[in-house]
């Protein structure tokens, strides 16, 4: 007997689960700092002095706990940037955008965010975060709606 | 290392954007039959079995080795998977590797696969980021890409440009043309790839793979038992596997010290002093056209800063002194489980001059490189002819 099909068939589905993610202790510790202060938190490392910023328990570095907290930014300068041209599932901002990576004042580490789609962001540039307005704000890193250049060039 | 290691046979699958008449596991099955035949051998001669997938989200099934093991003739043999980002196919040779050089294992099978047409890439790929901290700002691979060929050309302008990204573009998607497998085998010119659909930028569409359906696994054999299944094995002389932080704000992304570093151990194992000199080929794994020139400064084919100048020279092209990607690469076709291992095989393959029409003659020693995660993971694969 001849197995080949007499048509192709596909079946349709979804994986659909809701989650819940802890989000540990320092994460924890730079949102509600973000959500009730407005405020940028770093980890500081107690044996090699690094600032991180996105905050952990444990420097990547050296290995050691981080239990030490300093002030960062708000400011600080756009280390790289990409312009997403197009609209995608799940885009945090409708395309074009610019995707950023961001080291804050203070911070011997960067963090991805987004920002608008300026002639302002490049390389080197200074860009300072706007945060939500207070009530709106839910400890994510959301509240910061994104990074503007303190040099505001032409909407390309 | 108790012994020696050698890759005996290897099985790919044509590379297509769609493979719709087969499920994973028969798609899987038929790169590794492929293999075990190109070895000379039978399903039941293997004595364990690796399987190499990517993040489950790709395809929507968990525990995928639940289903392929059997369809590779697992059953009533030790099976293990392994996942590292897009190096698992790389990851899942090497713990292959591993299994044999530690006398527990003669004969092995890995086989490594991706069926990105079942699902959608570009989601789970952002689904990829971490929950806590960068998933609401996820932008896929080419987010990433583009912050790392920016923040490339940023540190080397003027001497590296988006034209000598374009230059790995034209080149490889011609390599493709006489690789059988390859998905996109393409003639296209510079201003072809500089005039294509901005993605990310600096990246243009035609700097960017596609995605891919593919299966490939490899045959690795003991010395004793590799000798006697081909005159010509690719022997594992060198193996180097690195990691780093997992959030892209650590990693130096224009020269990532994981990369340097599994070179470093790679090159170490092999006695390899000066690469470009004494290696013949590489295959890099460039999803995106300037990775190419990244990874060849990162693995000491060229100083830092010089990797424009590397492939305008043409040294890089097929008939250059040191071709890369003579199948075409990652540009050509991305499977993404399989693509790091697909980088081994084609090395392997070059090495046992069994490449057919991309063959680089005499090749005595090739190199594999893979990355994977947010540049996070990076491995380095030497294959000779002796050892």
């Amino acid at each position: 007997m001849d197995l080949k099909p007499p048509e192709l068939i596909y079946l349709e589905g979804e994986t659909r689960c809701n989650y819940h993610w802890a989000t540990g202790g320092a994460v924890a510790a730079f949102l509600s700092a973000i959500r009730d202060h407005g405020k940028l938190l770093g980890a500081v490392c107690e044996s090699c002095g690094g600032v991180t910023v996105p905050p952990q328990t444990y420097c990547e570095k050296c290995g050691s706990s981080m239990s030490d907290w300093r002030e960062v930014g708000p400011g600080g300068v756009v280390m790289s940037w990409t312009r997403i041209a197009d609209g995608y599932e799940g885009a945090p901002l409708e395309a074009p955008f610019r995707f950023v990576l961001v080291r804050l004042a203070g911070a011997d580490t960067a963090m991805v965010h987004v920002a608008p789609d300026v002639d302002g962001i490049k390389v080197g540039a200074t860009v300072s975060p706007e945060f939500k307005p207070e009530g709106e704000r839910k400890g994510a890193v959301t509240d910061i709606r994104w990074f503007v250049p303190d040099a505001m060039g032409g909407e390309e | 290392m108790t012994r020696s290691a050698a890759i005996v046979g290897t099985g790919q699958t044509k590379y297509v954007s769609r493979r719709e008449d087969v499920s994973v596991p028969e798609l899987v099955r038929e790169a590794a039959m492929r293999a075990l035949e190109d070895a000379g051998l039978k399903p039941g001669d293997v004595d364990a079995f690796v399987i190499g997938s990517a993040p489950e989200i790709f395809e929507g099934v968990n525990y995928p080795e639940n289903w392929i093991g059997p369809a590779l003739g697992a059953s009533g043999k030790p099976l293990m998977r392994i996942h590292t980002g897009g190096t698992v196919g790389a990851s899942s040779t090497i713990a292959g590797f591993y299994h044999v050089v530690s006398g527990l294992f003669d004969v092995v099978l890995v086989a490594a696969y991706e069926k990105l047409s079942d699902g959608n890439a570009q989601y789970g790929l952002s689904a990829c980021y971490d929950p806590l901290w960068d998933r609401d700002f996820a932008c896929g691979a080419p987010g990433l890409a583009g912050l790392q060929a920016r923040q490339y050309l940023a540190r080397h302008a003027p001497e590296v440009t988006e034209e000598h990204g374009a230059m790995v573009a034209v080149k490889n998607r011609k390599n493709a043309i006489s690789n059988p497998y390859a998905q996109l085998q393409l003639e296209i010119t510079v201003e072809d790839v500089m005039a294509s659909a901005p993605v990310a930028a600096p990246l243009k569409l035609l700097d960017c793979c596609p995605t891919s359906d593919g299966a490939a696994a490899v045959v690795i054999a003991c010395d004793r038992r590799a000798r006697k299944l081909t005159p010509r094995p690719a022997w594992f002389a060198g193996v180097g596997t690195c990691s780093e932080s997992p959030y892209v704000p650590h990693v130096d992304m224009a020269y990532p010290e994981s990369c340097v570093r599994a070179a470093q151990q790679a090159y170490q194992m092999a006695w390899i002093y000066e690469p470009y000199k004494e290696l013949d080929m590489a295959e890099v794994y460039e999803a995106f056209s300037f990775q190419e020139l990244i990874w060849s400064e990162a693995l000491g084919f060229c100083a830092p800063g010089e990797g424009g100048k590397l492939i305008e020279s043409g040294r890089t092209a097929m008939g250059g002194e040191f071709p890369i990607n003579p199948s075409g690469g990652v540009l050509s076709a991305n499977p993404i489980g399989a693509s790091a291992m697909i980088r081994q095989l084609e090395a392997a393959t070059q090495v046992m001059g069994k490449a057919g029409d991309h063959q680089v003659p005499g090749v005595k020693k090739a190199l594999a490189h893979s990355w994977g995660g947010a540049i996070q993971f990076s491995t380095v694969t030497i294959f000779a002819s002796e050892i």
